[in-house]
């Protein structure tokens, strides 16, 4: 018994801490990584302990003596004393174990996790004593449920179980961790090549020296296997992939982009019939239209898009929902659930003069990258000097792409500054390095014609004052600062809109404002049997969180299908829960010494590499790709939460 | 040159040398028992913790197998917390492995009578890994490897498992091993490389050419021999060490043999 609720969390004691929930379930304790919380003061701390030790013995890798066995002897000494055969002296055996795992351990699961049994017999230590000398007071009965997470996986939209596949690479054992990527992603390839790689970010390695380069890991171990077995991959040695006959029900899948195709593998997996409705000649999605050749391959895009199509799911290209077909065309053909993963195609209007002049060489960037990935070179405008306008990645993705189609010279107009851009640091020193210009806070002002064609593009000077809602700065015109930037082309690239023309008239399907689709928790729309995700439900957003939609879509549609109803997946309870728990703390420090940093990846060189759609990166060898994962911190962190059995409670 | 200190005294050692070298190069000693010089550090006996200090550096405890030195830095190899967690992690060892002379050795060294700890669920070596890294990382043949039960997926490491196709029979994780989990037993021309006493992989041993003694698998002489370049495979001889020594001194010495004597 503790005796008191209290909150110790991340080094923090907290005196009157509100009581955390796991979805509806009040929970009674938590102790983990980061401390301990106690909500229900009849909880019997022994007992809190001893399922805690035992939950991380279990998720000890059992490399390292320390975690492997000591924790081991720990959960074997806190039953000893939980069943009443307790002595003094095990007490000090455990502090003196702690302290040993703690320091000693190779990795976080053990240098973390026995850290708060150290807290707990410095300040509760009575209570210990109690049980030793007294037995085990008798109490509600609870249950303990613990959870695995690290930084990176829960910064993952999908949660991949990142310190695994690169312990996998780290061991020589590609293949396995292909798999472990595989078992929730089916496009290691894709998100290897263009993830903007949240991971990276809340990487402890970061705290170190340099943040692992999770991406390219991922894109190794895709590239190895697809070297060695191209387009078999699935044949001999993963039968289980292999779609068993497709007996379940059909399944109808509207726009074959990052989140339909993942909707439609895991359902396939499952042996749902899946048919895909695909409006654009080619499958993939922005991965396959949005994205130029030079950073993600068409083939690599066509051979993960063929191994989802190899467990037997059919794409109907050409077929766009409104113009082609209806959800009740779907429904009377037969369709039991139906899942709209359409993107954001459209893009957002520059709103300055001379955009409606209709002048040939202003573009929208979407396009103007569509129509080149489509092989469509009548529809690209032709000339010599481009300027993109715009700071994201299709900005930098269109003026990039200018020196490949046959453009001497390429500007970024941004209104703000090379700090505020929010495209990819690598992307913004790629395109400097090929010879892209930027004119930083500037402004467009006016497209500005001859003759029904584009000749230039008038500008004004911007600064920045104070910052907006979004926390940038914000920039403010410069008065008399015009000036204008002679072009052939002008392309905008700003942002995009959904394409959601066709969506006003889904019957039952309500959508916000914005036109953006309104679905519950579990992805569902205002339409039984009818969800949605990806960009039309978020508006424009990155790949991973289509992906991580498409997988989550396709767990409520096997529950609807199986059950008739939907119910929010455990893990989704899990991924909030943990939310709260702070799993990466930026102010940490930690206590390593900086190591050689990162293993840089080779590139093709600027001055060769514009001239085509040449991959820019090359990826990592087998050996360079070893040394990189051996930089992993492997940072698993456990929780293990207890709420008690009572039903009231549930 | 870089200077650091170790247990009060200035080293000089040079750039890229870990601290277990830079230590053992002075004579200073730090138990081990997953790490050997041919293979490199792997980190996972933790026996070589060090407290470390220095510029730039949280004082911490690390093991010294993979940490490189550097100017400043101060190192501590036998304070009382590394002492006391030392000799836990040989009880640990000592209570959940199965007795051995080297273990026998480093608790004797530390002073360590018995354990205090009885783990129910015991490992069947101490996983050091020795012998999964010589055989990939040297003998090329990846035969040995971490393994887990199935039923918890993040354990890596629970005992040693051998693909016997991929054994090449050579002994090498025999020799290497620190607790003699693996043992080679060979009678007359069978070799029976034994895994946590059980038979893991079976090899007919091929006879010397010149004494008949059998002394080494078909299997890894091919294997050898893969990896010779045209002119190195002239010089391919199946002899055993002993006739080997002999025939290359005889060569040495001028008096080269017209031939093998087993060949004519």
């Amino acid at each position: 018994m503790m005796g008191k609720t209290f909150s110790y969390w991340n080094s923090k004691e907290i005196e009157s801490a509100l009581p955390l929930k796991y979805g509806d379930r009040e929970v009674a304790a938590i102790i983990g990584w980061g401390g301990i919380q106690v909500f229900d003061t009849r909880l019997d701390i022994v007992e809190l302990c001893y399922q805690y030790a035992q939950a991380v013995q279990n998720n000890s890798c059992g490399q390292c003596i320390p975690c492997r066995t000591g924790m081991r002897v720990l959960a074997d000494l806190f039953a000893k004393i939980r069943d009443g055969r307790g002595e003094e002296r095990d007490l000090d055996y455990i502090k003196g174990l702690s302290i040993t795992i703690s320091k000693a351990s190779m990795c976080e699961i053990g240098q973390s996790s026995p850290r708060v049994f150290l807290y707990l017999l410095e300040n509760f230590r009575d209570a210990f004593e109690a049980t030793v000398k007294g037995g085990r007071g008798s109490g509600p009965e609870y249950s303990f449920h613990s959870l695995l997470t690290a930084p990176c996986m829960q910064a993952c939209p999908i949660h991949l179980d990142i310190p695994k596949y690169i312990e996998e690479i780290k061991a020589g054992r590609f293949r396995e961790s292909l798999d472990c990527i595989k078992s929730r992603l089916p496009f290691p390839g894709i998100v290897g090549r263009v993830c903007v790689r949240p991971c990276e970010s809340n990487c402890r390695r970061g705290l170190v020296d340099e943040s692992l380069q999770i991406r390219h890991l991922k894109r190794f171990v895709a590239d190895y296997a697809l070297e060695r077995t191209p387009n078999t991959r699935l044949a001999a040695d993963h039968p289980e992939q292999l779609a068993s006959p497709l007996s379940l029900p059909k399944v109808a899948i509207i726009g074959a982009g990052p989140s339909g195709l993942t909707c439609a593998s895991f359902l396939a997996k499952k042996s749902y019939e899946v048919t895909i409705f695909e409006m654009l000649p080619e499958s993939g999605g922005m991965a396959a239209v949005g994205i130029p050749d030079y950073r993600l391959p068409r083939y690599i895009v066509r051979e993960e898009v063929a191994e989802i199509e190899q467990l037997g799911v059919k794409t109907l290209h050409g077929k766009a929902l409104g113009p082609h077909f209806t959800l009740d065309d779907l429904e009377s053909a037969g369709y039991k659930a139906v899942f709209i993963g359409m993107g954001c195609h459209c893009h957002k209007s520059l709103d300055i003069e001379g955009e409606d002049c209709g002048y040939y060489g202003y573009v929208p960037g979407v396009y103007f990258l569509r129509n080149i990935n489509l092989g469509l070179m009548d529809e690209v405008p032709k000339g010599k000097k481009m300027v993109v306008v715009g700071g994201g990645n299709v900005a930098i993705d269109c003026a990039r792409t200018a020196f490949r189609v046959g453009f001497d010279e390429s500007h970024i107009v941004y209104r703000r500054s090379r700090r505020e851009m929010p495209a990819d640091s690598v992307e913004i020193d790629d395109a400097e390095a090929e010879g892209v210009k930027y004119h930083f806070l500037t402004a467009p002002k006016r497209i500005m014609g001859e003759n029904k064609k584009v000749t230039g593009l008038e500008c004004v000077r911007m600064e920045l004052v104070e910052p907006d809602a979004s926390g940038r700065r914000r920039p403010v015109e410069v008065p008399g600062s015009e000036f204008v930037i002679e072009a052939d082309v002008i392309v905008a690239a700003i942002g995009q809109e959904g394409d959601f023309n066709c969506m006003c008239n889904l019957p039952g399907v309500e959508v916000t404002k914005k036109g953006a689709i309104i679905v519950d928790e579990n992805l569902m729309t205002t339409r039984n049997g009818v969800f949605a995700g990806g960009d039309c439900v978020t508006g424009p957003d990155v790949l991973i969180k289509a992906c991580a939609h498409g997988r989550l879509v396709s767990m409520a549609i096997d529950k609807f299908l199986t059950k008739g109803k939907t119910e929010t997946p455990g893990e989704v309870l899990d991924e909030k829960f943990l939310a709260g728990l702070k799993v990466y703390d930026p102010a940490e420090s930690i206590a390593l010494p900086e190591g050689p940093g990162r293993v840089a990846v080779t590139h093709e060189h600027p001055s060769e590499r514009i001239n085509d759609f040449r991959e820019v990166d090359k990826g990592y060898t087998a050996d360079e790709a070893v040394s990189e994962a051996s930089r992993c911190l492997r940072c698993y962190r456990l929780v293990m939460y207890a709420c008690t059995d009572d039903p009231s409670n549930a | 040159m870089i200077t650091l200190s170790i247990n009060g005294i200035p080293i000089q050692a040079s750039e890229g040398m870990t601290v277990l070298e830079a230590a053992r190069q002075e004579g200073i000693e730090i138990p081990t028992l997953c790490y050997l010089k041919a293979l490199g550090p792997f980190g996972v006996c933790r026996l070589c913790i060090v407290e470390a200090n220095g510029p730039g550096l949280i004082p911490a405890i690390l093991p010294s197998c993979n940490l490189k030195v550097f100017e400043g830095l101060v190192i501590t190899t036998d304070s009382a917390v590394i002492h006391e967690i030392r000799m836990t992690m040989i009880e640990l060892l000592l209570a959940s492995t199965p007795l051995s002379e080297s273990l026998r050795g480093l608790a004797i060294k530390f002073g360590v009578e018995a354990s205090r700890f009885m783990p129910a669920k015991k490992d069947p070596c101490i996983l050091c890994g020795l012998c999964v890294r010589v055989c990939r990382d040297r003998i090329g043949a990846s035969a040995l490897s971490f393994a887990s039960s199935d039923s918890n997926r993040h354990v890596v490491a629970e005992e040693i498992r051998m693909d016997k196709d991929a054994c090449l029979g050579c002994g090498t994780c025999a020799n290497i091993c620190p607790v003699q989990a693996i043992k080679l037993e060979d009678m007359e021309s069978d070799r029976k490389i034994v895994l946590y006493g059980k038979v893991a992989s079976r090899f007919e041993l091929v006879k010397c050419d010149i004494c008949g003694m059998p002394h080494m698998t078909q299997e890894f002489i091919d294997s050898v021999v893969s990896r010779l370049n045209k002119e190195q495979k002239k010089g391919v001889r199946n002899l055993c060490p002993e006739c080997a020594r002999h025939y290359y001194a005889e060569a040495m010495t001028g008096q080269f043999p017209a031939d093998i004597r087993g060949n004519r």
